[in-house]
């Protein structure tokens, strides 16, 4: 009993940390643009897809493939972006919610033309080594997800903290007009914001991909779970959001074993309702 | 003006009337009943987005869960359609307070989001709670509507016979919807989308008038998911995709939000839409999307609002005497 | 004694945005509400109509206690208020944004509408009341403009007659002249005073000094949330207190 607890809670803690990966990337996009982007889920999916055709059609090397991948969705979100968020400024902000469904729509049938409906496997090298730590198991895979997923989370934490490009940015989530007032390129900030957002959900989708297979459908959950993270942490606190995603993740993962399969995805639902109805400000945001 | 306009009406009925007629064959009845059923999704959510101004995102899911109400009314305790209807639509309002009274004290995007999320979880209800909805299999035999009285004995088993009574059924929801927009009530939701706190300084409590709206917006879609499970006589947990939000959304957006036969006038554009695509139903979602996208960059007023503004401009040559400019105007 | 305030108090976080104002607004007055940026004069119009809940203190309204009670309500006893920035709401003509202010005493026939022509009497009374209201304020030529297209001091004007269709007794200016210009300033404070001789008491937070000094019977002053000097405008215009509290202002300016 309490060895199975504990194994599901390492598990936990790695899809959790993805979980807090993607959602850093909606939490900067919705806090710093004021936009719910909707297809941040296909931006995930299409992180699994092309990290999967790299390494299948042109041979790639898996970590190869996982920094150009991030940079190829990167490039996709930032000429999405232009599309269907630059026209809508200063529109209020259902439009864009409204925009990025559509494009999430569009995303996931363009990928299901180019790669098919059937869950493709992304064979990662790391897949098949196991790792035993006293009474639990775990594959490197694994591992090396929980691992590179702190790792970003902290350098993306040291980034909006200390360089100038992220201190600009946090200007731009306080106050827009006076941002740009003080000369911040608030339009370059947008392109960078989303650029980045997307690459983060790519890297989770590569990431993850490899221990569930990747599929046109693949980002549908996911979306919805950042959501709650992104809830849960409170805006703009990169601390609060790597927690949220990380209790969520072991939640989930608890529940799945000791409750019911069918269920373990509606827990992310029942916390989203849970924080926004009792702690509108998130369970580590500050009183506003 | 008040007599052109009930011409208008009468027209817009009339022609309604006569299309089933004009276009034979039981497909194409079939996409009819179709359009009229996403009538009510368009209308309901127009009421809370288009005219009371909260983005419900969830709202389509009332659709489905009208549909599996009056479903399981019908097949679980036998109730017939007429019954089950008007119980679906009180359910529908229960439920729709129970979802509102936490949402609607929050504002804006968190409104949107957590509508959303219990949207979710009525979809994880119907495909796991197995002994009550049969989950992803779905609830079959839905029975048809039907009139039995003494030696008198009417189905609604056609299309053609179906699209009449749910045009019936839309001409009085909509008139209803017509006036109520003219009460007090009505003009308590428009002020609550335009400035929510001067809206609450003259008296209009929001919580409440929004909660009105959000009943009122469960209800009517919910009759046209009870219209449609009985229509198609089965009902399954495909209904809460998220798919269906995109495209009401598109249906109110593009017929005009916050005009009355805007969302109808959506609703059947984009019912026969996907149905033309059908033939390349691979490109279906991408058309949709990509509807979506220029729909609301290129076309925020809808046709509707075009309309509205060109008639505004005649009066306006035409020097009329001053009237209410803007108005809720129904055809 | 139409509207007081006993020892309100509000804190945001540890600090005082408003301590323990002792406001009193005689009927049919005309009470100017002054100070400096910051001083607490909109803080102080958010609790006299609940939208913000003081931490301490009440409020009473012709001896009834209306101390955390919801806007809405607080609204339905008379007491209405403007907003600095926008008072209207902004895709309506203006015809409807006044009309739909009579919400609060024609919505007890909610249905009536529905039954079509049951109410023919009451709609024609609200359709004279809006035009009486237009007319007063001097809007007659915009009705059909929507109020979003509007000059600034027409807006002005819009969010006072929505104010008075909504039937106030005590009618909360927050600086109605804002953005006006010379001559819209003389016609507000024309309405102003047409206002008072109707019967309804006026509170205003104001900046000109012109205005507040040629329209109103009393001044409150506010400093850092406090009452630092009332009485008659040449009174306090003397005031030693009144006139530091505004140096200091000038001095953070400059």
């Amino acid at each position: 009993m309490w060895v199975l607890a504990l194994q599901q809670v390492a598990n936990g803690l790695v899809v959790g940390s993805m979980y807090a990966l993607m959602s850093i990337g909606m939490m900067l996009i919705l806090g710093i643009m004021s936009v719910i982007n909707m297809s941040h889920g296909e931006f995930y999916m299409l992180g699994g897809m092309i990290c999967f055709t790299l390494m299948e059609k042109l041979g790639m090397n898996y970590f190869v493939a996982l920094p150009v991948t991030a940079l190829a969705v990167a490039l996709i979100g930032l000429a999405a972006q232009q599309v269907t968020i630059r026209p809508l400024d200063r529109r209020p902000w259902f439009t864009t919610f409204l925009t990025t469904f559509g494009l999430s729509m569009i995303l996931r049938d363009v990928a299901q033309i180019i790669w098919g409906a059937d869950p493709l496997e992304l064979s990662s090298p790391l897949a098949r080594k196991k790792v035993v730590l006293g009474d639990i198991f775990l594959t490197q895979q694994r591992i090396f997800i929980l691992l590179s997923g702190v790792t970003i989370i902290g350098l993306l934490y040291l980034f909006i903290r200390k360089n100038r490009v992220g201190m600009a940015m946090r200007a731009l989530v306080r106050d827009r007009d006076a941002a740009a007032m003080m000369g911040i390129n608030t339009a370059a900030i947008n392109r960078l914001t989303f650029a980045l957002g997307a690459a983060t959900a790519a890297f989770a989708g590569a990431l993850l991909g490899a221990l569930f297979n990747v599929y046109p459908t693949m980002g549908e959950l996911p979306l919805v779970k950042a959501f709650a993270v992104v809830i849960m942490g409170g805006m703009g606190n990169v601390q609060g959001i790597l927690f949220s995603g990380l209790i969520l993740g072991v939640a989930e993962s608890l529940a799945a074993s000791f409750i019911s399969l069918g269920y373990a995805d509606a827990i992310s639902f029942a916390i989203l309702i849970g924080v926004l109805l009792f702690k509108p400000q998130g369970l580590f945001g500050k009183k506003a | 003006m008040k007599a052109s306009r009930a011409i208008g009406w009468i027209l817009l009925i009339g022609a309604a009337a006569l299309l089933p007629i004009l276009f034979k064959g039981a497909y194409v009845h079939h996409v009819l009943v179709m359009c009229l059923i996403f009538g009510f999704s368009a209308l309901g959510l127009n009421l809370i987005f288009g005219f009371a101004g909260q983005a419900a995102f969830g709202l389509p899911a009332f659709f489905a869960l009208g549909g599996y109400i009056s479903a399981l009314l019908s097949i679980r305790l036998g109730l017939p359609f007429w019954v089950a209807l008007p119980s679906t639509m009180v359910i529908a309002a229960m439920f729709g307070f129970l979802i509102g009274y936490p949402c609607l004290h929050l504002r804006g995007i968190y409104f949107g989001i957590t509508t959303m999320a219990f949207a979710q979880i009525l979809y994880y209800i119907a495909s796991n709670w197995i002994s009550l909805t049969r989950g992803p299999m779905g609830l079959v035999g839905v029975p048809v509507p039907r009139i039995h009285l003494g030696s008198f004995d009417y189905e609604f088993e056609t299309g053609f016979k179906y699209y009449y009574l749910v045009l019936a059924a839309i001409v009085v929801t909509v008139w209803l919807f017509s006036r109520l927009m003219k009460t007090p009530l009505g003009r308590a939701f428009v002020a609550i989308r335009e400035n929510e706190d001067l809206a609450s300084s003259i008296g209009i409590h929001p919580f409440w008038i929004k909660m009105i709206a959000f009943m009122l917006a469960c209800t009517i879609t919910a009759i046209g998911g009870s219209f449609y499970a009985h229509f198609s006589r089965f009902m399954s947990p495909n209904e809460f995709q998220w798919y269906y939000i995109g495209l009401t959304f598109i249906m109110v957006i593009t017929g005009g939000m916050g005009t009355v036969m805007g969302p109808v006038i959506g609703a059947v554009i984009f019912t026969v839409l996907p149905e033309v695509f059908r033939a390349i139903e691979q490109y279906r979602n991408i058309l949709t999307g990509t509807l979506l996208i220029l729909v609301v960059i290129f076309f925020p007023e809808g046709i509707m609002g075009l309309v509205n503004r060109r008639l505004e401009r005649k009066k306006a040559v035409s020097s009329q005497p001053p009237g209410r400019g803007g108005e809720v105007d129904p055809v | 004694m139409l509207l007081q305030t006993t020892d309100l108090t509000i804190r945001f976080g540890g600090l005082a945005a408003v301590k323990g104002v002792n406001l009193r607004v005689h009927r049919g007055e005309i009470l100017g509400l002054i100070g400096p940026n910051g001083a607490g004069k909109t803080t102080l119009f958010n609790l006299l109509t609940g939208f913000l809940k003081p931490s301490s203190g009440t409020i009473h309204f012709e001896g009834e206690e209306i101390t955390g009670w919801a806007p809405s309500k607080i609204a339905a006893v008379g007491i209405c208020r403007t907003f600095q920035l926008t008072s209207v709401f902004p895709a309506l003509s203006v015809w409807e944004n006044v009309r739909t202010a009579t919400y609060v005493w024609t919505r007890h026939r909610l249905l009536g509408g529905i039954r079509g022509r049951a109410a023919p009497v009451e709609d024609s009374v609200v359709e004279e009341e809006t035009n009486r209201i237009l007319a007063f304020s001097g809007l007659d030529a915009n009705r059909d403009s929507l109020a979003r297209n509007l000059s600034y001091g027409d807006q002005r004007r819009l969010g006072i007659a929505i104010a008075l269709a909504a039937r106030s007794r005590v009618l909360l200016l927050d600086e109605p002249a804002a953005g006006m210009n010379p001559e819209e300033k003389r016609g507000l404070m024309q309405t102003i005073n047409d206002i008072r001789s109707q019967g309804v008491t006026v509170v205003l937070i104001e900046h000109h000094m012109k205005l507040v000094m040629g329209v109103c019977h009393r001044v409150v002053v506010l400093a850092q949330g406090k009452v630092i000097a009332e009485g008659s405008p040449a009174e306090v215009s003397r005031n030693p207190h009144v006139i530091e509290a505004y140096l200091g202002q000038e001095v953070e300016i400059a």
